[in-house]
């Protein structure tokens, strides 16, 4: 039986990217009052076949720390979580809702690189079965929206100019939570 | 407008736009006069030109996803709206990614994304590839803007430089009405015209080795390598052209394939102008 792990990364400074986003969603698109914070980060699903979620805590916590596939000390901060329910986000107000979307590539190179070079640089093979990149954001929705998830789904899955953005359906997939 | 009227291309720049000085030098050495818009002028002014290009570069630095929040700005609404009324719109390298966020190509569906430029993942290569390709002008596509001064079947070496560069849809009645339609102009090859899938001959893995892919009209194209990089023969590598040895000073300052891009935007838009 396998179940995941999760090392999420997320930068130092100020991401860029997120701030572009942000802005695009409510300065191009129709989303301002509605989305009040967009945050992202790096999201590395690893899937195990081991019994219990300690055992599975040390081994993402040595992958994390250990090898320097997943993590750089130099820019990321890094939390490793056996589900992605249990992520914290600092709410400021319970009213608010946080839905997080993450979106993977149909193409998912930077998950296979990560498990090759697991198996062929650090001779790390056992346990793991499948590895897995996308990008979690996080939206700090405002209270006044009826449908937070269907708000987040429109935003993720990009359709034409006016609707969408973080997902191209077409090379990537996405799932909302 | 007078047949004689000078014509004018705006090149659009983008924060992270890198390629538009070298497209303005090749949409003058066609016999247009260029001028450098940038993305942040007011949208309207865009009607007074006769055609576009938009650039290659890093448009925001392709965050979230190459030329995705581009996509998304006011301008391209505009240049929608001037597309749509039969002006030439290129999109080189980012400026084809923006074209396919935007959904202008392929367009069977307006205003609807229908493709995406994904990550390279041609056979024995993923990621960023930057090296010389050939490209086989098709047949079907010879009526399209930037065709004009090709003759069906000829090949060209041309530069790309790209990490996301395959032109993909889940759509698979959609890459199959495309592969039967017009609208792939250009397709990767090897030197003889030959196709071939795999790596390096389809350095990205495209769809039906597409490079460059029309609108339904015929006057969008949405096209990967780079024709401003390959516009005069001292740009060719001496290896690729082989009556470039012994090169003579001459011979360099002769028009390279990539030109042919722009002078036939340049004959579409006169063609325009005479209603033919």
């Amino acid at each position: 039986m396998t179940s995941n792990i999760y090392i999420i990364t997320e930068m130092k400074t100020r991401d860029a990217i997120a701030s572009s986003a942000f802005h695009c969603l409510v300065h191009d698109l129709p989303y301002k009052n509605r989305i009040l914070k967009l945050e992202r980060r790096e999201c590395w699903t690893i899937s195990l076949d081991l019994p219990d979620d300690a055992a599975r805590m040390e081994l993402g916590l040595q992958l994390a720390e250990k090898t320097k596939l997943f993590v750089n000390p130099n820019k990321h901060h890094y939390a490793v979580r056996t589900a992605l329910t249990d992520f914290d986000t600092r709410l400021g107000s319970s009213e608010l809702s946080i839905v997080h979307v993450i979106v993977t590539e149909r193409e998912d190179s930077a998950g296979r690189s990560a498990l090759n070079q697991l198996r062929s640089l650090y001779m790390i093979e056992r346990h793991i079965d499948s590895i897995s990149f996308g990008f979690l954001y996080t939206l700090t929705i405002a209270p006044a929206v009826p449908d937070p998830i269907g708000l987040a789904t429109e935003i993720a899955q990009l359709t034409d100019r006016a609707h969408g953005l973080l997902c191209n359906p077409h090379s990537q997939t996405f799932n909302v939570f | 407008m007078n047949h004689s009227d000078p014509i004018t291309i705006a090149v659009i720049q983008y924060p992270g736009t890198n390629c538009e000085y070298e497209s303005a030098s090749a949409i003058e050495a066609a016999g247009m006069s260029a001028e450098i818009f940038r993305w942040n002028r007011h949208p309207e002014e865009l009607a007074q030109f006769d055609g576009y290009v938009l650039a290659g570069g890093f448009s925001y630095q392709d965050r979230v996803r190459a030329g995705a929040i581009a996509a998304k700005k006011q301008i391209v609404g505009t240049l929608i709206q001037e597309a749509a009324i039969g002006k030439p719109v290129l999109g080189i390298c980012n400026g084809a990614q923006i074209l396919i966020e935007s959904g202008l190509v392929p367009g069977n569906r307006p205003g609807h994304v229908e493709m995406s430029l994904a990550s390279n993942a041609a056979s024995g290569w993923r990621g960023y590839f930057c090296d010389w390709v050939y490209l086989r002008c098709e047949e079907k596509g010879a009526s399209g803007a930037f065709n004009l001064d090709f003759t069906p079947g000829e090949i060209i070496p041309m530069p790309v430089a790209h990490a996301e560069g395959r032109f993909v849809s889940i759509d698979a009645a959609l890459l199959d009405r495309i592969t039967h339609s017009d609208q792939i102009a250009f397709r990767y090859c090897d030197p003889d015209g030959r196709y071939d899938p795999s790596f390096p001959v389809n350095p990205n893995g495209s769809f039906h080795n597409a490079a460059g892919i029309y609108n339904p009209e015929g006057n969008v194209l949405a096209f990967m390598p780079h024709p401003e990089r390959a516009a005069w023969m001292r740009q060719i590598p001496l290896e690729l052209d082989k009556t470039l040895r012994p090169a003579s000073l001459n011979h360099c300052r002769l028009p390279g394939p990539g030109l042919k891009f722009f002078t036939s935007m340049k004959r579409y838009i006169l063609n325009r102008r005479t209603g033919r």
